[in-house]
């Protein structure tokens, strides 16, 4: 019976735990054998996206710490974070061999949700039901980050009654990119409009991501526009059977 | 709010600018899409062209030294430049030592070079009294409106046709068109008058080939050709960083620059300038201007780039602004925009750019469409976390560079309590409460439009009970679906190659260009037929390529010399490439 340890990352922990729960529910379903390390808190990639790398590592050194304590691999239930924990860390411990090393071994333990179901557990159906359209918004760091795409495609693919339909421009990102949506929210805000409209172009009620940052972002447009659709992190089409 | 922002939602507001850019976005990504289906190796072509430049910078001295040496060999005149004034100076020395000039103002003919508008060059010589005129009709078109260019390729690519027109009928007098074809025979003819009276010829360098001395200018109009052969001195303006090291490399770089740029599979003028023409003096200026800073430093990879364009092409940022919001603190506009130009901007021209880099969300989508594999996004972040040199002296930049101070004062909270668990544990229910509190019926909140996120989205309340409380480790539930033993890999994108007919792939290229393609066994009976068909009796021959006493006695007049009276020539190729419909030829 494998176990992994679960990086539930800060968003989904204070305001998606249901997607968390999701995550949860599917692996142990699967037979895995789920851990949380409870003094986990955020991958810092806020800090390393603004540029402050004093900050960044100071966060970095902690999760790695408290994941070195731990065995197996880790799951997390974003694209995102999974990027800035698989390379970002690297980068920022370059030039300090002890730490790079540590980064690198930690690094090679992570996997994005999506990724570990199908390429770790061989897994693409997972007996998951849905009824209607799903349209999947690939997430800028799942798609070009760790280049994740035809994993969480495979598993929408399988799920009975679902009609997977396409997103118009969907490589195209959703304008939250961390501090930059409060950085440009002129900026941020186009490219959410462009997002809401291709999103009604599809047909679909319903878009799924892999991503709690995306998540957060389009269902906030969608709310402040009055607009009907719902955002669903793929954990969450997935655990419905 | 900052200069930059201010730009941003002037930018946003502009309806014309908006429509220009979203047509050239588009045909610029679909152009380029479609130009890489015909190298299915292009992944393959990518990592190769990425070694190659990683290769030329990180032995840049020698790469120098050989490539300066064998264009000195061919005779051309080689100077080096630190900066931009020392640039300026040398192109100036050289245009003020031609004694007899064509007219009273010496006239310099420009094709495009970015290192000029990095440079500024174009004002420095009107101070001079020196009449520049650019002939790319993108950089004479914005030329003619007192303005940068827009993007580094298509330099015009912020105006609308109808913008154009107006234009040309205010400055060139002609009535008022949207026709391209007129508007681009308008500019012709002005061109055409500047490449015959010039004293002075100078472009930019795409490649400089270091085994051979050549230098490789790429255009699309033809305007490179005159301004490097007509004037009697020719001067070329080169970054030090534009070298290949051979003739081999420098195919490669050219299967994929004009791909990436324009959506061509080759563009139509590629030249290889090696030995100046008889009477003519050519000069190559090769400048530093900082290179030599970023090569030293974290962002050393930034000068792989091969100026192409497709990253501003794709950059979601570029596509919302265009070239001419990318403004330093001072409101000047960085002579290179997108996201190439947020990395080298700062080490090339200071602080007043640094700021730039925070504009985008990392998304990525410039590495992907870069076409030697530069990583961006993270070079971006190496901007934001100070790591650009400074051009002037080496004072180290601070981290969080060009971030406002809310953000960083936000961020350095964050990142004291996610480096204490119980205090991070706490912080959260405290969000919780608050965020509960103040919106105690809605699980939704609208925060005010000056924090950003309440612009545009509203943000879901804090969740009662994290996923860490809840969490409880139970036992796991039998294995309902056992995994199925699917071939892990990424699936295979690459289409099968299948040999294509030579004669088809050239002759549907060529007709593409808008050339005709006819088959024949025997050319000079076909030709005889053509030119009579069209009532033509007198035309260029080059010698041992027809069939001349069958002409003669056909009663059709030859001549094997140039003659500006003749309408058509009969010429041979050496080998047409079906790739691109593109016809080799000597002379």
């Amino acid at each position: 019976m494998p176990a992994v340890q679960l990086f539930i990352t800060c968003l989904t922990d204070s305001f998606f735990p249901t997607t968390g729960e999701a995550v949860v529910e599917i692996l142990q379903r699967l037979g895995v054998d789920v851990e949380f390390v409870p003094d986990q808190t955020c991958c810092g990639q806020p800090q390393f996206n603004a540029g402050l790398r004093r900050d960044a590592r100071a966060i970095a050194e902690h999760t790695i710490k408290v994941f070195e304590k731990t065995s197996g691999e880790i799951v997390t239930p974003s694209g995102s974070c999974a990027h800035h924990l698989r390379h970002n860390y690297r980068e920022l411990f370059e030039g300090d061999p002890v730490w790079y090393r540590r980064a690198e071994a930690f690094g090679k333990r992570v996997f994005e949700f999506t990724e570990y179901l199908v390429d770790r557990l061989g897994v693409t159906d997972i007996g998951a039901k849905w009824d209607g359209l799903l349209t999947y918004h690939p997430s800028c760091h799942t798609l070009r980050g760790i280049h994740v795409d035809r994993q969480p495609r495979a598993l929408l693919q399988n799920v009975r009654g679902a009609t997977l339909v396409d997103l118009p421009n969907e490589h195209e990102c959703c304008g939250f990119g961390g501090v930059m949506s409060v950085e440009h929210p002129e900026l941020s805000a186009e490219w959410l409009k462009r997002k809401i409209s291709n999103l009604e172009s599809s047909n679909s009620p319903t878009l799924v991501v892999t991503d709690a940052g995306c998540l957060m972002h389009i269902m906030g447009g969608l709310h402040r526009m009055g607009k009907e659709q719902k955002v669903l992190h793929i954990a969450e089409v997935l655990r419905n059977s | 709010m900052n200069a930059f922002r201010r730009r941003i939602i002037q930018s946003l507001n502009n309806e014309t600018l908006q429509t220009a850019l979203d047509n050239n976005t588009e045909r610029r990504l679909k152009g380029k899409a479609l130009a890489f289906e015909s190298i299915p190796d292009w992944r393959e072509r990518r990592q190769r062209a990425h070694n190659i430049r990683a290769e030329v910078i990180e032995h840049l001295d020698d790469y120098l030294h050989q490539f300066i040496a064998n264009t000195q060999a061919n005779g051309i005149i080689v100077h080096k430049a630190k900066d931009a004034a020392e640039a300026i100076n040398l192109v100036l020395e050289i245009t003020k030592s031609i004694t007899n000039y064509q007219s009273p103002i010496p006239l310099i003919a420009k094709s495009k070079s970015m290192v000029s508008e990095e440079i500024e060059l174009n004002h420095a010589l009107e101070k001079e009294g020196i009449r520049v005129v650019e002939t790319d009709l993108g950089e004479y078109i914005v030329q003619l409106r007192r303005e940068r260019p827009s993007h580094i390729i298509t330099p015009a690519a912020h105006l609308t046709r109808q913008q154009v027109g107006n234009l040309f009928h205010e400055k060139l007098g002609i009535p008022y068109t949207e026709d391209i074809p007129t508007l681009t025979a308008t500019a012709r003819k002005v061109l055409r008058e500047v490449f015959l009276t010039a004293d002075v010829g100078l472009s930019g360098v795409n490649f400089g080939v270091a085994e051979t001395g050549a230098l490789c200018i790429v255009t699309n109009e033809g305007n490179g050709r005159m301004v490097t052969t007509l004037p009697k001195t020719y001067i070329a303006l080169m970054g030090m960083e534009r070298l290949v090291p051979n003739l081999d490399d420098l195919a490669l770089m050219l299967s994929l620059l004009p791909r990436s740029a324009t959506g061509q599979k080759l563009a139509v003028y590629t030249q290889l300038l090696h030995k100046p023409l008889p009477n003519q003096t050519r000069h190559l200026i090769v400048l530093d201007n900082g290179r030599s800073k970023i090569r030293n430093s974290l962002l050393k990879e930034s000068l792989y780039c091969i100026r192409c364009g497709a990253c501003l092409n794709a950059c979601p940022v570029f596509r919302e602004l265009g070239g001419h919001a990318y403004v330093g603190r001072d409101l000047s506009i960085a002579p290179y925009p997108g996201p190439i130009g947020s990395v080298v901007s700062p080490g090339l021209f200071g602080e007043n750019y640094v700021h730039l880099a925070q504009a985008s969300s990392l998304c990525g989508a410039c590495k992907e469409a870069c076409p030697v594999d530069i990583d961006l996004p993270k070079l971006l972040t190496r901007v934001r976390a100070g790591q650009s040199p400074s051009p002037f002296g080496r004072g180290a930049r601070g981290e969080g560079a060009g971030l406002t101070w809310s953000t960083k004062l936000f961020l350095k909270i964050y990142t004291r309590l996610a480096t204490q668990p119980k205090l991070f544990a706490l912080s959260q229910k405290f969000a919780s409460l608050t965020s509960h509190l103040l919106s105690p019926r809605s699980e939704w909140m609208r925060l005010p439009a000056f924090t950003g996120w309440g612009y545009s989205k509203d943000l879901p309340r804090f969740a009662g009970k994290t996923f860490r409380e809840g969490f409880r480790k139970s036992g796991t539930v039998n294995r309902e679906f056992p995994p199925q033993n699917e071939t892990v890999g990424q699936p295979a994108n690459i289409p099968t190659f299948q040999p294509p007919n030579l004669i088809v792939q050239f002759t549907a290229e060529l007709s593409a260009l808008s050339g005709s393609v006819y088959q024949t066994d025997d050319p000079t009976q076909s030709i005889i037929e053509f030119l009579l068909a069209r009532n033509v009796r007198k035309i260029y021959l080059e010698p041992d390529t027809l069939d001349e006493t069958l002409l003669t006695e056909i009663g059709i007049e030859y001549t094997h010399a140039p003659d500006p009276g003749i309408a058509v020539g009969v010429t041979k190729a050496w080998v047409g490439l079906a790739d691109t419909g593109v016809r080799v030829g000597g002379g």
